[in-house]
Order: C-alpha cells, then sequence, then structure tokens
C-alpha cells in the first residue's frame, strides 16, 4: 500500500493538533518548566538487553542523556548515537555522571538482545532498552516523541518508522532539563552538557 | 588510521552514448556496523557533461537489494524514503551524505561485510552502466572515537 502525501499531511496534521492540545507541541518544546511538574519524562517500564526491568529509578542520581531510535535506521541513528558518546567522553572526570540511553521505537524487530547489541558497538556506556509495543508508546508519549511506522512495499527494508529526533537531558532528580536537535554538533553538545552536569 | 578517509576513490562509469564523458564516481564508502545486514553508503557523484544523467537503480552480489533512499527533515521528525532515480544536474554534482541521499544496502553477506570494498553497478537512464567500488568503514568499537562526521569527506580529484 502506497502512502499518499496527501495522508501523510493528515496525519501530522493530526499528530500537531494532539501535541497541541497536550501544550507541548514537539516543536517549540523550549521552556523549562518551573511548576515542578516537567513536561518532558516521566515513568516507563522497559527492558535491557540482560533482560532486566528499567525504570527511571535506575537512573536515580545520574543524569540521563536520552534519544529514541531504531536499529533499522542506518543514517541518522549511528550518527547521533556516537555524537552522544563523544560529547559525554568529552566531559571528561564528569562524563560518569551521564547515562547515555537509547529507547528503541521498533520494537517487532529491535528486541532487548537485539538493541543491546547494537548499542554495544558505540558505547560501553550506553544503556539501550526496548520492550513492549504498549511499553514503547508509553515511554515516547512521556517524551513527547512522535513516531510512525511506514510500510515501504517496494523496498527490501519492509518498513521504517519516521520520528522526531532529540536528545534529552535529565537531571539527577529525574526531571527533564533541556533537549537538542540531533543535528547538533559535538562541540555544541557537550557545552549543553558541560553547562548543566555538576 | 582510517585509510579510507584520506583515499579519494575515483570510478568511472564508461558511458557509451556519443561522445559523452562518464560520470565520477567519488569518495564511495559504505559504513557498516558489526553485526548488522544493513549499511548506508555515501559518495559524490559528478556529472561533467551538458546533459543531465539519472541515476535509476543499482546492483550488487553483495546484498538482497542496493537502494537509492533520501532523508527528509521534516521540522525535527525525520523520515527516510526510498526514491526512484537521483537527477545529476548537467555540470554539476549530488552529494550522498548522512541526512541527505544516500545507498542503502539492505540484506548484506556474510563476506561483504568483512569485505574490503563492495563493487556497486550503477544503472543511468541512457541504458549505460558501471562499477563502483565501496570502501567498506567498520562502525563502532574499539575505534569509534575516530572522526566520523560528514565534514571530513570533502571533494576529491579536483
Amino acid at each position: 500500500m502506497k502512502i499518499s502525501a496527501f495522508t501523510w499531511t493528515i496525519c501530522v496534521l493530526i499528530a500537531a493538533c494532539l501535541l497541541a492540545w497536550a501544550g507541548t507541541a514537539v516543536f517549540t518544546i523550549n521552556k523549562r518548566t518551573t511548576a515542578g511538574n516537567a513536561l518532558i519524562g516521566g515513568a516507563f517500564t522497559l527492558t535491557d538487553s540482560a533482560g532486566r526491568t528499567v525504570t527511571p529509578k535506575d537512573f536515580a542520581g545520574k543524569y540521563m542523556l536520552v534519544y529514541f531510535g531504531f536499529t533499522h535506521c542506518p543514517d541518522i541513528c549511528p550518527t547521533t548515537l556516537l555524537l552522544m558518546d563523544n560529547a559525554i567522553n568529552d566531559l571528561g572526570t564528569r562524563a560518569d555522571k551521564v547515562v547515555p540511553v537509547f529507547i528503541t521505537l521498533d520494537p517487532e524487530r529491535d528486541s532487548p538482545e537485539v538493541i543491546g547489541k547494537y548499542a554495544s558497538h558505540f558505547s560501553d556506556r550506553l544503556v539501550a532498552l526496548s520492550g513492549s509495543m504498549e511499553q514503547i508508546r508509553e515511554a515516547a508519549n512521556a517524551y513527547k516523541v512522535y513516531f510512525s511506522k511506514v510500510d515501504m512495499p517496494d523496498s527490501g527494508i519492509g518498513y521504517l518508522i519516521d520520528h522526531s529526533s532529540f536528545l534529552y537531558l535529565m537531571g539527577p532528580d529525574g526531571k527533564y532539563i533541556t533537549h537538542f536537535p540531533h543535528r547538533i554538533s559535538e562541540q555544541g553538545l557537550y557545552e549543553g552538557l558541560a553547562k548543566n552536569v555538576r | 588510521m582510517k585509510l579510507y578517509l584520506l583515499i579519494a576513490t575515483l570510478f568511472l562509469l564508461p558511458g557509451l552514448a556519443g561522445a559523452a564523458e562518464p560520470l565520477h564516481l567519488e569518495n564511495a564508502r559504505l559504513r557498516v556496523v558489526p553485526g548488522r545486514d544493513m549499511a548506508a553508503g555515501y559518495l559524490t557523484v559528478h556529472n561533467p557533461n551538458a546533459a543531465a544523467a539519472a541515476i535509476t537503480h543499482l546492483s550488487s552480489g553483495c546484498c538482497q537489494s542496493v537502494e537509492l533512499h533520501e532523508h527528509i527533515a521534516d521540522g525535527e521528525i525525520m523520515r527516510m524514503r526510498k526514491v526512484e532515480k537521483v537527477t545529476i544536474p548537467a555540470g554539476g554534482e549530488v552529494r550522498f551524505t548522512p541526512m541527505g541521499y544516500h545507498i542503502m544496502f539492505i540484506g548484506m553477506q556474510e563476506d561483504a561485510r568483512a569485505a574490503k570494498e563492495i563493487p556497486v553497478t550503477f544503472h543511468l537512464d541512457d541504458g549505460t552502466q558501471g562499477v563502483a567500488g565501496f570502501s567498506v568503514e567498520m562502525l563502532g568499537a574499539p575505534d569509534h572515537h575516530a572522526p566520523d562526521h560528514s565534514h571530513h569527506h570533502g571533494h576529491a580529484g579536483h
């Protein structure tokens, strides 16, 4: 089935309306909340490559740099994962305070084992998480991540996932601090981390 | 050091049509993540002729399929799509780079992933074809701190 540009426009519009209705349009997440309720982040229950259940509590006391992607993303996701690792390494003695977290948006193909193995090629510190589709949706919703499966019947790849592509920095208390576009430079990401990680 | 970043590979498509010069395919390279059978390839294609040329499809024994793909940035939403052809303007060039056009290697065989170079046949809209060798860049540990930014891949051969 081919998806027309029109159908996509409608889908995007609906998604945009929903997000706007939630008060946190993906494109305008700029302000840090001071009211106590972070707009970004919150509960998730996922599984790591060792089969352990992982929730935000497991990161208490550490900063999390969270990125959502999928292993069949051959281009942006590897680039971003390397960027994350390099920028964290640049923090030197503070590097251990930041845990990079890669959450799949394609749990059908990325089992915890698959994504764990994939992640191990990028960084020893990278925590790769998967789960059921419901659990992934819960995590993506918490981080206001847009994602959508797109069938590609004329391609050997089968299907791909369109997704919004931000890196989220969460504090040791689990609360949202800031986010970065994935196209940020290593220097830019390093500076953003250095400013916030104490 | 990663020699493939330093060596600019230049492959020529044998043009059959009249006096037209072949396209220049430069710096063809492939990023492979260990254990994955899918990878993205990049290169720069220069068309020295007075007429535009289009790459219509690709073929290689390395994989189930080799396809032309494109990344489309829609705000901060990233979409990847297969494209039917990539047109190289007359006297111009198209760069296949991360975040832009790229070549998808799907269902790569084990021996292809271990190879230093993978030959790919480019098919053009005028019926001609030619072969480019993609040097294989193994991504990730233990050398993942090596430069891996697109701006390191400049022009070559000019």
